[in-house]
């Protein structure tokens, strides 16, 4: 996978490669954050993820149009998100299991609906994918800037206008902090819960369609590689704020691209590729060992809340 | 008879429920299949009776597909115990994977390094340091995050998926540089040379297949896990962290030590799936050796119950159904990752202890409308 997504641009300096590598972290990230808010946690980021990262790639391969790629990508992340929402508010299901249950199971539907699609097993067939917004050049060298990078820093801003600006954050965060005393001021905990499902999926769909038809235009098995998990910790590293969601995404990010830059720029000769590929799941593990218990999360986030 | 249908009831109860998981599973997931445009009857034949045609043997259409499905029932059994132990206690130890793979790499080393006269005592001793090696480093691989989650907070879920990430490129990396020839990967995959004739344990041959002896040390594996749960002060304290650990810790349970001891015994576990694949098995790390063995681990433990025997027998039931996918492909062109749809289904069900409440209520209030 890494062959495919470093080959167009060999030489791409860390700090664009940042910028590319925080876009799918960063909407992970805040879905995340607005869920938790709300007392759900999801930990089936990375299979939502890749269905929408399938669903946007064939979306562009029937139409070759890759806003309706982004369309079904979304559509698919909030379906997801919402089917998740109502599996852990009305059936009370243990929140890790099913995220872990969907994240199997993404993997086994979405190779399965690749190889129908594109007769091919492992990865399917280069699809139209999304202009770039900028592109810049320096030289000889030509960096491109995607549509997603503001659209995710905006709904981060917006993310953090909703939660603490605004009387509906207020609302979601009490249904997060103490799901029985929102009860009782009149919240509908349930539903508020569903929106956030809804809405946190749709940002893993976005960053699955990102992965697919922006960053790379090609559907690959299991090609989220770990990123859902990644933006997990990013919540923690970031406090659950989205403000902080924006610089903690992009210093993961520097992590991730850095994997790429150290084996394009010195070679598998002095370095075998395996150990800069070690790097941004060993910095998470890092982060969270430093982070894991300096900050506190919303009280009941992961609680089930049954009404009496 | 009637009695001891009574006596039993919960018992009966929750095998059914998990017979009713997996059924949902397999409806699901040939639900699905049949949208795509694939034929799922087909499909679950070629899985569990193979085709003559094809040449393929499925799960158990022959003994070649039993020797498979028993052998790799092994690896899956002993990840399901490790993660029935951390479940007991409320642990979410996704790490096995990782232990495996630096489990079978020690084992490698033992059995590569160093050689003992073949037949002699010291064969026997060399192989039971190999593995009481793996298991070790197992143990070490799973202290990491283990002590993390007590010491520093770090969510186990993350820090063990990651290093699971970790350990797979480790052992490739040292596989690569150290043990592959210069001239690059040889066609077979990224693998060692052979271990000493004296770390491995044969197979057995019967009926022209062979064998795998690994279930003895699985078994062992079942049993100890089993007297540790059900009949020690250990596997009372598990059940109580893993029921309340705030109530735990006020009856005087050092929940940190439970946590630990769970998490480390998984570990110890993935390391002798590693050990097992390299000196029972194959003889040499083989750097794919495990298409998930560890994430298998959790819908064993789950749709077992918890139980020691309901994992040894969802082991043998997940092992047939990665084995029989791989007869998937040249049946019916489904890639063989259907086992992984099927096995996402199970595990989704068997996370709603609360759908079965609501069908049960359900039933009940439909009874009393009809009365």
């Amino acid at each position: 996978m890494s062959e495919i997504l470093v080959d167009p641009i060999i030489f791409v300096s860390l700090v664009f490669g940042a910028i590319r590598s925080m876009i799918p972290l960063l909407l992970g990230c805040v879905g995340e954050i607005t869920l938790e808010r709300s007392g759900l946690m999801n930990m089936g980021i990375e299979g939502i993820m890749l269905m929408s990262a399938f669903a946007s790639a064939y979306g562009s391969w029937t139409t070759g149009n890759p806003l309706v790629g982004l369309m079904y990508g979304a559509a698919v992340g909030a379906f997801f998100g919402l089917l998740y929402g109502y599996l852990c508010v009305k059936l009370r299901a243990n929140q890790v299991v099913l995220g872990l249950g969907l994240t199997t199971f993404s993997l086994g539907l979405t190779e399965l609906l690749s190889v129908a699609v594109w007769t091919t097993y492992g990865y399917g067939k280069s699809v139209p994918r999304f202009p770039s917004l900028l592109t810049l050049t320096f030289g000889n060298l030509v960096y491109e800037i995607s549509y997603f990078l503001p659209v995710s820093i905006a709904l981060a801003l917006g993310a953090y206008h909703l939660l603490y600006k605004t009387k509906y954050g207020l609302i979601i965060r009490s249904c997060g902090e103490n799901a029985l005393a929102a009860d009782a001021a009149g919240i509908n905990v349930p539903m508020v819960r569903y929106l956030a499902s809804a809405f946190s999926g749709m940002l893993f769909g976005l960053a699955g369609t990102y992965i697919a038809i922006d960053w790379n235009s090609i559907f690959i098995r299991a090609m989220t590689g770990g990123r859902g998990w990644v933006s997990i910790a990013l919540v923690i590293f970031s406090g659950w704020s989205p403000l902080t969601a924006i610089g903690g995404s992009l210093l993961f990010g520097f992590f991730d691209t850095l994997q790429y830059w150290v084996s394009a720029s010195l070679g598998a000769s002095f370095l075998p590729a395996q150990l800069p590929r070690m790097i941004p799941y060993l910095v998470t593990v890092i982060v969270l060992a430093i982070y894991g218990k300096k900050v506190k999360g919303p009280t009941e986030v992961g609680k089930p809340y049954v009404k009496e | 008879m009637s009695d001891i249908l009574r006596r039993n009831r919960g018992r009966i109860l929750m095998v059914l429920e998990s017979i009713a998981i997996i059924a949902f599973g397999f409806v699901i997931s040939g639900a699905i299949m049949f949208a795509v445009g694939y034929d799922p009857i087909a499909a679950y034949s070629a899985m569990f009776l193979g085709s003559k045609e094809r040449g393929m043997q499925g799960a158990f259409g022959g003994i070649l597909g039993i020797s498979s499905t028993l052998r790799e029932a092994t690896f899956i059994i002993l990840t399901g115990l490790a993660a029935q132990m951390a479940f007991s206690a409320g642990v979410f130890n996704i790490g096995v994977e990782g232990a495996m793979y630096v489990g079978a790499f020690a084992s490698f080393l033992v059995g590569y390094l160093f050689d003992a006269p073949a037949g002699s005592i010291l064969s026997i001793v060399h192989a039971m340091v190999a593995i009481v090696a793996a298991m070790l480093a197992g143990l070490a691989w799973t202290y990491v995050p283990a002590f993390l989650k007590i010491k520093r907070g770090a969510n186990e879920v993350v820090t063990t998926i990651m290093l699971n990430y970790v350990a797979t490129y480790l052992t490739e990396l040292l596989v690569v540089k150290f043990f592959l020839p210069t001239t690059g990967v040889p066609p077979g995959g990224i693998i060692t040379p052979q271990i000493s004739p004296s770390a491995m344990i044969p197979q057995l041959e019967l009926f022209g297949a062979r064998f795998n002896l690994g279930i003895i040390p699985t078994m062992i594996a079942a049993v100890i896990v089993f007297i540790v749960v059900k009949r020690s002060v250990i596997g009372y304290s598990m059940r109580a962290v893993g029921a309340s650990p705030d109530a735990a810790k006020y009856g005087g349970i050092d929940v940190n030590k439970v946590i630990l001891l769970v998490m480390l015994a998984g570990g110890a576990m993935g390391g002798l799936a590693g050990a097992i694949d390299v000196q029972f098995t194959e003889y040499r790390f083989n750097q794919a050796f495990s298409p998930g063995y560890g994430s298998s681990g959790i819908p064993v433990a789950l749709i077992g119950r918890l139980d020691v025997v309901g994992v040894v027998l969802a082991g043998l039931f997940m092992s047939a159904l990665h084995i029989g996918a791989q007869s998937i492909q040249p049946v019916t062109g489904m890639p063989r990752e259907v086992s992984s749809l099927i096995e996402g289904v199970i595990v989704f069900c068997a996370a709603l202890p609360g759908a079965i409440d609501i069908i049960r209520t359900y039933l009940k209030r439909r009874g009393v409308k009809n009365e």
